[in-house]
């Protein structure tokens, strides 16, 4: 009697993690034995980050459309006769998903042997060694040594593509970030991808250069040398500096950048991730808004104008200086009467900035009108550019004398013109450069007193000119036209003997009777978040890197 | 506190003889008349000068290459290896040929340790240490090495490798974009 069979069993799965539930809108995989949950429709590459693992890549950019033509990112998916590009494979239901086989490692191995067989090792001379896809995949992934004992295809070197843009052919892996970013984001569609094979060379068409506002953003993105940014080449070796997260202060969108940073000077900047504001990208005119640092001459330290009237400008000790700026202002004010004195403050300031002129010029000292003039340039553009150029106005109408307003500035000039103001104080601003007053007007005041970053005609011009940090020097918080509050941090040791804007006007302000210690710029700002209900419960530490939206009536 | 150990054994006296010092005089001047018949160590420094290893490590000097090249593309892996940091460099962008090079390329002679690593680290083989040990200056400033003077120490170094020569040879007619 035979014994009864056992029923067929099917093959019982792996030992293994068992797959996550997902709901309706999610599908869940393995990746490496690691269970995830991404959204319906992500690509196995992204499911592959959020679980924290790199799958490598070169085209694939999370700002761009999918080009799969770098094949670096090949997986191995159960099931799949052959490795598949993790970029252009959506995550299924169930996908079991491996990075780490022998056959993906080897594969690895091919590609970048293939993506070097042309490339032209000039790593010392080229901008991007130290921060090269190529290199750190080579290390990471290729196999080290070279076997194309012949001779490789020449292209042009050094060729500018654009006014700022350097293209090297030769570096060039016709990833076609470039050429996408130009068709999709700045939709300006300079570059193409022209002829086949070991030809193919990125190019422009006939007298249409890489031109457009945003043509920086193709030089980052760049996973290899072959875009160079022109005002940066050779400036300096990236693994020299160091970046420092900020917002940008040249428009009123606030873009997030990295100043990046060596032996104190901003050598670049290039835009920081936020999905927020600027998302992967900054235009051309933020990323060379530290020239003017180095290009603009500096107000080394404090300068006053000798005791008699019409004197030259003196350097002077800061607290000579303040004392001095106090004492024109008061005496003015008793001979004249305080609607003799008014003030311009810019928008270009920080929030701390502009809550001390509040506090100090307006409260403490007791002018009675502070103009804030608008900054407009251009038009709205459809990424990033902002026709209203002061980075700060909802701040200042937030927190400081008011939001920027042409009338008031105006009717202040004239009336420094009619000689009906007798002391002016500007912060941070040029009405003199600007055109908005003739020197002759500006003359006939008894005192002016001009807080600036630079020797500007205004601050030539002044009775007491106070030196305060530039771009980069100096904590503060800007907020953007869409209320979202940013830090700029302070990336650079201040110019010689300039100090923070906020610093100056606490102590010219204490010369009026300002109390408060106000020892940080976050301490300016907590005061702030105290009392304008807008910042609320914010401070520095709180906006972190990327910012938060003040609550607006 | 008493010392520990055993003291030595001395003779209370020495000896009339020794009291005297002659034995000891006589022992060094034949120490002494032995060696004027030996072979003469003394080297008439600076007239004569060190025979030095081949692997002598001495001032760090700038070459150029057969055609008279300067060879350093200012690729500042020198200056960022450098214990000492002794060296400051500048780049600059060339018009012709190999994109780049030094525009300032200064050692400070006073802060170099001869360590070589420069010289290992780089890979045009643009730097060298030579077999020059001597440095002389009346101040700091003279002590920093310019590029010019480096170049001048280092001399020309053919080298077999001829990594840029396509694009000097391109550069020279003036195919090269």
């Amino acid at each position: 009697m035979a014994e009864p069979k056992e029923p067929q069993q099917p093959p019982s799965p792996p030992p293994g993690p068992a797959l996550p539930a997902a709901g309706p809108d999610d599908v869940s995989l393995l990746i490496d034995d690691r269970p995830v949950v991404v959204r319906k429709g992500t690509t196995v590459l992204q499911a592959a980050e959020q679980a924290g693992l790199l799958v490598p890549h070169y085209c694939y950019h999370a700002g761009l459309s999918i080009a799969g033509n770098c094949r670096m990112c090949l997986v191995e998916i159960e099931k799949a006769p052959k490795l598949q590009i993790g970029c252009a494979t959506a995550a299924a239901q169930g996908m079991v998903v491996r990075t780490q086989t022998a056959r993906v490692k080897s594969t690895r191995e091919a590609i970048m042997e293939f993506l070097l067989i042309n490339h032209p090792l000039d790593c010392p001379i080229c901008d991007q060694a130290g921060e090269c896809r190529l290199q750190q995949y080579e290390a990471a992934y290729g196999a080290g040594r070279s076997r194309f004992n012949e001779e490789k295809v020449h292209f042009p070197k050094r060729y500018d593509i654009g006014r700022n843009v350097v293209f090297d052919a030769e570096r060039c892996i016709k990833c076609t970030r470039c050429v996408r970013f130009c068709d999709e984001v700045s939709k300006t569609h300079e570059l193409a991808l022209f002829d086949r094979g070991d030809h193919a060379i990125i190019g422009t068409f006939p007298g249409r250069p890489l031109d457009n506002p945003y043509s920086g953003n193709t030089v980052d993105i760049c996973p290899v040398g072959a875009l160079t940014w022109k005002p940066f080449r050779f400036r300096a070796r990236v693994w020299f500096l160091r970046d420092v997260p900020s917002a940008c202060a040249g428009c009123a969108r606030g873009c997030s950048v990295n100043l990046a940073t060596y032996n104190n000077r901003i050598h670049r900047i290039t835009p920081r991730q936020n999905m927020q504001v600027n998302r992967f990208w900054i235009c051309d005119a933020g990323r060379e808004s530290h020239a003017p640092l180095s290009e603009r001459p500096r107000l080394a330290g404090p300068r006053a104008l000798a005791a008699c009237k019409g004197g030259p400008q003196q350097e002077a000790a800061w607290e000579e200086a303040l004392d001095r700026a106090a004492e024109l202002l008061r005496e003015t004010a008793k001979a004249h009467g305080s609607g003799a004195l008014a003030g311009i403050v810019s928008a270009r300031l920080s929030v701390e900035d502009l809550h001390l002129a509040r506090k100090a010029l307006s409260e403490a000292a007791g002018i009675p009108r502070l103009g804030v003039p608008p900054h407009v340039e251009g038009e709205d553009d459809h990424l990033l550019i902002r026709r209203d150029r002061t980075p700060n106005a909802k701040g200042a109408a937030l927190a400081g004398p008011g939001a920027p307003h042409a009338g008031r500035v105006k009717e202040i000039l004239e009336d420094v013109a009619a000689g009906r103001v007798r002391a002016l104080v500007v912060v941070g601003e040029d009405p003199l450069g600007d055109g908005l007053i003739d020197a002759a007007a500006l003359g006939r005041l008894d005192a002016l007193i001009v807080i600036d970053w630079w020797k500007s005609p205004t601050a030539e011009a002044a009775h007491v000119a106070l030196p305060s940090c530039g771009y980069g020097e100096c904590e503060g918080v800007l907020v953007n036209f869409e209320g979202r509050a940013q830090r700029m941090r302070a990336a650079l040791r201040p110019w010689a003997e300039a100090e923070p804007t906020w610093r100056i006007l606490r102590e010219l302000g204490r010369r009026f009777g300002l109390a408060g210690e106000y020892p940080t710029a976050s301490a300016v700002f907590d005061e702030v978040a105290a009392t304008v209900p807008a910042f609320a419960g914010l401070s520095h530490r709180a906006l972190g890197g990327l910012g938060a939206v003040v609550k607006e009536a | 506190m008493p010392l520990k150990g055993t003291p030595v054994k001395r003779a209370a006296h020495a000896g009339l003889l020794a009291a005297t010092y002659l034995p000891s005089i006589l022992k060094g001047m034949w120490i002494t008349l032995r060696h004027i018949f030996r072979r003469k160590v003394t080297m008439q420094y600076p007239e004569e000068t060190w025979k030095l290893p081949d692997n002598y490590r001495g001032l760090p000097a700038l070459v150029r290459d057969d055609q008279a090249r300067v060879k350093c593309v200012a690729c500042f892996l020198c200056e960022y290896v450098c214990p000492p940091k002794a060296i400051h460099i500048e780049a600059q962008e060339i018009p012709t040929g190999v994109e780049k090079g030094p525009k300032v390329f200064d050692i400070n002679m006073l802060r170099c340790i001869m360590c070589g690593y420069c010289e290992e680290v780089c890979p045009e083989q643009a730097i060298f240490l030579t077999k020059e040990y001597t440095t002389v200056g009346v101040n700091r400033e003279e002590m920093i090495y310019h590029k010019d003077r480096l170049l001048e120490m280092g001399g020309i170094r053919p080298d077999p490798i001829k990594k840029w020569a396509h694009l000097t040879a391109e550069a020279g007619s003036g195919t090269h974009r």
